[in-house]
């Protein structure tokens, strides 16, 4: 993995972590990194994913 | 606040931040469809029941937001149904459920150990945080630790979450 790649994916969970807040207010940046690298999006909503995942499996549902 | 007041504060919210809430959706994977996907969203919007709204602007982002997770993940679906039809499913939600409670039991016990490795002050703001729906702030004055701190602890809890995932899909 090279070093861009795992700075990406660290400021996307970066970007996750924050979001996450209820009173997160800095959509415009959010906005602005998510433009910045079409590589942006795609680590973003891996962090997202990788979250959901997480807490979904520490709240398991009865089927 | 009655419902009507808080639809039309919300409405008039979307006006005045239109181009803002369109430059979101594109970057955050709308793309050319973002006008459609803000259309959608505020249909969404108008119908949901009563709600006080005390700050539009904001709400409408994270409605944005949350509007653009329920797309991709029926997207996931989608594709997932797709692939099914040519070949025999081998992932966990293919699985009888039996299976699936074990496997459920087993990501459990995974992810709870993951985050007692990281030890008790990070496995609790990650569960105030993302269980309990508790902001930063709250956690970090609940603790007597600073915000950034907070941030650092959830930021460690999710790479170290990213990692199992990923180690236990590989297997």
């Amino acid at each position: 993995m090279t070093t861009e790649v795992s700075d990406i994916k660290e400021a996307a969970r970066l970007w996750a972590v924050r979001v996450g807040d209820p009173a997160f207010d800095d959509w415009d940046g959010l906005t602005r990194w998510l433009e910045a690298s079409s590589a942006h999006l795609v680590a973003y909503e891996a962090a997202v994913a990788d979250e959901e995942w997480a807490a979904a499996a520490l709240t398991p549902k009865p089927d | 606040m009655t419902e009507r007041a808080d639809t039309h504060a919300l409405h008039a919210a979307l006006i005045e931040h239109r181009a803002r809430l369109l430059r979101f959706l594109a970057a955050r994977g709308a793309g050319d469809e973002a006008e459609d996907v803000l259309q959608d969203l505020w249909q969404k919007l108008a119908a949901a029941p009563e709600r006080a709204v005390a700050d539009p602007v904001p709400y409408l982002f994270r409605a944005a937001e949350n509007h653009m997770r329920d797309i991709r993940r029926a997207t996931l679906s989608r594709d997932r149904r797709q692939l099914d039809w040519h070949e025999a499913g081998d992932r966990p939600e293919d699985a009888p459920a039996g299976e699936r409670t074990l496997i459920a039991r087993e990501q459990l016990s995974s992810v709870e150990a993951a985050l007692a490795k990281l030890g008790a002050r990070v496995e609790h703001c990650f569960r105030r945080y993302r269980l309990d729906g508790v902001g930063q702030a709250e956690i970090a004055r609940e603790l007597g630790i600073s915000l950034s701190s907070v941030e650092k602890d959830l930021t460690k809890a999710y790479r170290m979450l990213a990692e199992l995932r990923e180690k236990l899909y590989a297997e």
